[in-house]
């Protein structure tokens, strides 16, 4: 019975002629056109900061670019839902970042204080844990010849450190669908403007 | 918890094949607590069953219950009800059926054996430590009566016979295992209990044509069935593994072997996913081979975002300024340009409001639309790729079903007027015209 559940779960995004992709393809599309539409607005107000030199004019790129990579990372998980672990570690990691970046832009603002020594200290717990439990897990998966290079995978898929073996492949085979029609969406996308 | 029971028994099963009836008693003492919820889950198939099995070879005699045993029902009937009658029916049914030996109702009345009452005292104490199980394993205590005294006269012969009889027990054990563990609905389940318990009692019949020395052996063995196979019903969220032959039985090596199962399952879907795979033998290689690919597709997208937000300014003077009309005009333009169809620019009246995001999609879906048609004729298909790694499929029914989402999905967004719906459908259609 409980063997049935994830092998529907495989199959489900698995059909290709199916709903589900091509609903998240076009979901997907929406939302990061949405983005990048506002993002040009966004960049139509103060257009005029990235005309000064060549330093600043590349950090404007930089971050357009960051932005850019945001948007499609974000509109992709939003497309796929919450039904998924990667699009949950991945929205959780945006906002996260978000957050921090929001967070260093107000403090460099306002106030000069190396606060951030704190979280830092946190944060090398945290991943101090993490590698110990990767280690744990890295010895164990050890004895199974073939399947100890996991951990990279893991480092490659959102949300991979906290998974068990077998979920982590079911994401990975979901994101690599995800990724596929990404990459066609934004290809499509580039390809119609760099025609006008 | 009752998969390493279940385990267990399946082990002792196996193994034991010397025939101490002892082990096979205190087996069944451990087991009936666990089996005890099962068996409140087949309840009606079983009372089903059994009452079928009564009726047929012995309706007649499952009136004169030796008055202890009666007694003893009695009493496990006023305190679980249905069940209770259910392990009653059971007690008289491995009593009558292969009885006509009259010397085992005597025989359940006295229990002169000492070593017998040891091991009664020893079930008992399982019986009261259990607390809902107490009917059933005194149940199975009483079925225990009958065969002990009834094989003590004939000790040697027992002795003699139990192992073949113990591996059969375990044989059998195993099938009804397997057989349950394939049925998925409580119907099923209910058709083979009665299976099994029909052919138990078709076997007791021809064991019992054979010879009456045997009898209180098969009593036990029968007994054991039932047990067993009341033991044996397995709750229905665990995975079912059958150990094969020169593999390891206990629990973990077994759940490691199930985990196993999985990843390599797991890892065929990843095979047919990742182009390229196909040959590769071996998990690390395949995941080397999908490490790349997932690699690669990030890459892919960091180029794309990359290649988007260089675009973008130039985007802003084109669109920024003149955002609905420019976008509509070069949507209209490329869509005449493509298809010579006449431009339908007039034909799009929209609200100022929504007219942001519509425009910005209706071009670019076009444009999308577009592409599979580009990358179709230039034999350059990613969306191939990406709807199996098959190198040629047909395109068209995606590229339909694709259309239908983007019309609904533009329905739902709020376009009121049917002309441009129309539109797109003759589009869409005379596109596939031209594909096909």
């Amino acid at each position: 019975m409980s063997m049935n559940n994830p092998k529907q779960r495989l199959l489900l995004p698995g059909n290709p002629s199916g709903g589900s992709s091509s609903c998240i393809k076009s979901r997907f599309t929406r939302g990061f056109l949405r983005a990048l539409i506002k993002m040009k607005k966004q960049n139509y107000n103060q257009p005029t900061s990235s005309s000064s030199s060549s330093s600043s004019r590349r950090e404007v790129f930089r971050r357009r670019y960051r932005r850019v990579k945001i948007a499609a990372d974000k509109s992709m998980a939003v497309a796929v839902g919450s039904t998924r672990l990667w699009s949950r570690a991945m929205l959780s990691r945006i906002r996260h970042q978000y957050q921090q970046q929001r967070w260093r832009y107000h403090r460099s603002n306002f106030n000069h204080q190396p606060i951030k020594v704190k979280r830092l200290v946190i944060e090398k717990k945290k991943k101090e844990k993490l590698r110990i439990k990767q280690k744990e897990e890295g010895s164990d998966d050890h004895h199974r010849r073939g399947l100890r290079d996991a951990g990279e995978l893991r480092k490659l898929v959102p949300g991979g450190e906290g998974m068990d073996i077998c979920s982590l492949l079911d994401e990975t085979a979901h994101y690599i669908k995800c990724l596929v029609t990404q990459v066609q969406v934004m290809k499509s996308i580039d390809q119609f403007y760099s025609i006008n | 918890m009752g998969k390493d029971k279940l385990f267990v028994n399946e082990a002792a099963g196996t193994w034991s094949s010397y025939g101490s009836l002892e082990q096979l008693n205190i087996n069944n003492g451990f087991f009936n607590p666990s089996s005890w919820d099962n068996c409140m889950d087949q309840s009606d198939p079983f009372e089903s069953a059994l009452s079928s099995i009564v009726s047929s070879p012995a309706a007649s005699n499952a009136a004169p219950i030796p008055p202890a045993a009666a007694g003893d029902t009695f009493m496990i009937r006023e305190l679980i009800g249905r069940l209770g009658s259910i392990c009653n029916s059971a007690d008289n049914s491995c009593y009558t059926t292969p009885l006509s030996s009259p010397p085992k109702l005597n025989l359940s009345m006295m229990p002169s054996d000492p070593a017998f009452a040891e091991r009664a005292a020893r079930l008992s104490c399982f019986g009261v430590g259990v607390g809902v199980g107490v009917s059933r394993v005194s149940s199975s205590n009483q079925s225990v009566k009958q065969p002990i005294p009834g094989s003590h006269p004939l000790d040697g012969k027992t002795s003699r016979l139990s192992p073949e009889e113990e591996s059969s027990v375990s044989q059998n054990d195993a099938n009804s295992r397997k057989r349950k563990s394939k049925a998925p609905s409580s119907t099923n389940d209910a058709k083979l209990v009665t299976e099994n318990e029909e052919s138990n009692s078709k076997r007791s019949k021809q064991e019992h044509s054979n010879g009456n020395e045997n009898d209180s052996v098969k009593a036990n063995q029968k007994q054991n069935n039932k047990d067993n196979s009341k033991a044996a019903e397995p709750p229905k969220d665990y995975i079912h593994v059958r150990a094969r032959r020169g593999q390891a039985t206990d629990s973990h090596s077994l759940a490691e072997r199930v985990r196993r199962e999985k990843i390599s399952e797991r890892m065929k879907f990843l095979q047919d996913l990742v182009p390229g795979c196909n040959k590769v033998t071996g998990k690390a290689v395949m995941l080397d081979e999908i490490i790349n690919y997932v690699q690669s597709l990030q890459r892919q997208v960091e180029f794309l975002s990359m290649k988007l937000s260089t675009v973008n300014p130039r985007m802003d003077f084109n669109v920024e300024a003149l955002l609905s009309k420019e976008m509509f005009q070069c949507r209209g333009a490329l869509q005449n340009a493509l298809y010579q169809v006449e431009s339908s620019a007039p034909a799009f009246p929209l609200e100022p409001n929504n007219a942001d995001t519509q425009f910005a999609i209706n071009p670019l879906n076009a444009a999308l639309h577009r592409n599979p048609n580009m990358q179709l004729l230039s034999s350059n298909n990613g969306y191939g790729e990406e709807t199996s790694p098959q190198p040629q499929p047909q395109p068209q029914p995606h590229v339909s079903s694709f259309w239908e989402d983007d019309l609904q999905s533009l329905v739902q967004m709020g376009f009121n007027q049917n002309q441009p719906q129309s539109f797109h459908g003759s589009i869409a259609t005379s596109q596939m015209k031209i594909e096909l």
